[in-house]
């Protein structure tokens, strides 16, 4: 696995089925059953967390299913599109600003920065 | 002179807030939080420990400061994970302020607990239960939709 392992050994402390997946020499890690941020419907998910630049963002968090929700992620610009013989959903949603520098973020900082797309927030 | 002040004591995850003067014990304190168990706890200001004969004002609780109050046995020490990185902190309540502390987390950062396949996102004043190997994971806000 070509992600580091300290990074991978975090998730897999809550995500105990999580694997790598490759497509055409870009790596995944797939999360099956994530819980999505409350007011998601549904509520859990299969994600395939492209953590490397792709489709003009610095990365990507595919969802299994086209959530319905009330967070600021609202514009669904991947519908369906096949990924190692799955369909998946997206949101266009930039962790980082695209421009900028980006920091080293952990995996597990680049899936929670993608989730805030699908959190209601608080007043 | 003595001043009167407020005091926000935290005990098992609940705050009460007790006025008290500033020249008082913590031993009095501690009476006042929690009339029926105070000989069994332990108050600690920002993680650190203080006698219960010293007077809360050379002790440096001023006005609405938050204090903890939590049996000696909480307070053993378990290692947690924040960032990837080994932590040590005592068990039972840990504020979220500590655990930014502790850390070295960012006040614009969001600091989550990764828990049962679930980020939830922690509020600055909150408290969490720590048993030990606990996972946070912070991150700058993300810059949106595009």
């Amino acid at each position: 696995m070509a992600f580091p392992r300290n990074e991978i050994d975090e998730l897999k402390q809550s995500f105990k089925q999580l694997s790598a997946v490759t497509e055409g020499g870009t790596e995944f890690i797939l999360i099956p059953s994530l819980m999505l941020p409350e007011g998601c419907e549904p509520q859990q998910a299969d994600v395939l967390l492209c953590p490397t630049p792709r489709d003009g963002y610095v990365s990507r968090l595919f969802l299994s299913a086209k959530v319905v929700h009330k967070g600021p992620g609202q514009n669904w610009n991947a519908s369906g599109v096949r990924i190692c013989n799955r369909a998946w959903w997206a949101v266009s949603w930039n962790a980082i600003q695209p421009n900028a520098q980006p920091p080293a973020q952990r995996l597990a900082a680049i899936l929670a920065q993608h989730l805030e797309a699908f959190r209601c927030k608080r007043n | 002179m003595a001043n009167k002040i407020e005091v926000f004591v935290h005990t098992n995850g609940e705050a009460k807030t007790i006025t008290i003067e500033d020249q008082e014990t913590i031993e009095q304190l501690l009476k006042q939080a929690a009339p029926d168990r105070h000989a069994e706890l332990e108050l600690f200001v920002e993680e650190e420990h203080h006698e219960r004969n010293r007077r809360l004002c050379d002790v440096g609780i001023r006005n609405r400061h938050h204090v903890h109050c939590r049996p000696p046995e909480h307070g053993k020490k378990v290692e947690i994970s924040i960032n990837g990185k080994p932590y040590r902190t005592h068990t039972g309540d840990n504020s979220v302020e500590h655990l930014r502390k502790l850390g070295g987390i960012p006040a614009t950062d969001i600091l989550s607990q990764l828990k049962d396949r679930k980020f939830v996102d922690l509020d600055n004043d909150a408290h969490v239960k720590v048993h030990g190997h606990e996972v946070f994971v912070s991150h700058p806000p993300s810059a949106g939709s595009s």
